[in-house]
């Protein structure tokens, strides 16, 4: 076994090891992308009613 | 008294957490890998544990940010109860999901450590059962809380049931020191900062990780209470939208 298979075997516990942090980073990803992606559509459709109104787009704080 | 209408004002919190976001983003996108490195490349195996001891670095900060962001939902429902803080629920609302994802990593690593170092994915006991139902707690409350007509209502009820849910928070706390012989979860190993029962070389991964997770939290939850603000704008612009359109529908029929 070389030393990278090794390091991945985790002296025979890799699997519980590895599965760990996979359930981690996805939960962890999946909620921030999410997060952000319904951020993103809620700020465009305000600025999108914004205009409609006639009204320069009120930036909430100067963030694109 | 701090007066805690001053902070009421959905302008200056949308000021401020916009300059506090990019920061606090910043902090958990750097902090994560370093961590990481820390926990999987740079730290020892534990002599009784082995590697699965690495488990710990993502499953302990996973339980701290549970219970503080459960604590935090709590406080801020009572805020809002209590003071009618107009962005107390919107806080709380915010938390929610958040703290069910750290409830969730917190129970499943927590499995996943539990196999192969007590022999079993789960036992019954007083700790992992009291985490079990602070999940259902985070669960529960995004439920009731769109479960009525009346949003009021809902932000109501459901933060009636985030209060009187908070007395899981101290039993979760105290379950590993005082029913210890009733349960095969281990003791709290970093509850005295100034001599915790873990080596400087396992102390660091664990620390980096749970800095990168409290920015995590952070940064979630400013983007999910801007994203809620936002919400409540375009409603209200839509409101005044459809106002006026139909007043103009009525007001040519007028002779």
């Amino acid at each position: 076994m070389n030393g990278f298979e090794e390091y991945f075997a985790m002296g025979g516990d890799g699997r519980f090891i590895w599965s760990a942090y996979a359930v981690a980073a996805l939960v962890l990803i999946g909620l921030a992308v999410a997060s952000v992606w319904s951020y993103r559509a809620r700020r465009s459709e305000f600025n999108v009613l914004q205009e409609l109104d006639g009204g320069t787009p009120r930036s909430d704080d100067g963030n694109p | 008294m701090v007066n805690l209408h001053r902070f009421a004002n959905p302008n200056r919190f949308m000021r401020l957490s916009g300059l506090i976001l990019p920061w606090a983003s910043v902090v958990a996108v750097l902090t994560f890998p370093v961590g990481l490195y820390l926990a999987l490349i740079n730290s020892p195996p534990d002599y009784e544990q082995r590697e699965t001891v690495r488990i710990m670095y993502i499953h302990v900060p996973a339980a701290w940010m549970a219970l503080f962001s459960y604590t935090c939902m709590a406080a801020a429902s009572a805020v809002a109860l209590i003071w009618r803080h107009p962005l107390a629920d919107l806080a709380a609302k915010s938390i929610a999901p958040v703290g069910a994802c750290f409830t969730l990593i917190c129970l499943v690593t927590g499995s996943l450590w539990g196999q192969p170092t007590w022999g079993t994915w789960w036992v019954w006991d007083a700790r992992l059962t009291s985490v079990l139902i602070l999940f259902f707690l985070f669960v529960g409350y995004m439920v009731l809380f769109d479960a009525f007509d009346d949003p009021t209502k809902g932000a109501r009820a459901a933060g009636i049931l985030v209060i009187v849910g908070f007395v899981f928070v101290p039993i979760i706390k105290f379950s590993v020191d005082i029913l210890e012989l009733r349960t095969l979860h281990q003791g709290a190993s970093v509850s005295k900062l100034s001599a915790p029962s873990v080596h400087e070389s396992m102390l660091w991964p664990l620390l980096v990780m749970a800095l990168a997770y409290a920015a995590y939290f952070i940064s979630l939850l400013l983007v999910r209470m801007r994203s809620a603000i936002l919400a409540a704008r375009v409603r209200s612009l839509r409101m005044m939208q459809a106002q006026r359109a139909s007043r103009a529908a009525i007001v040519p029929e007028r002779p």
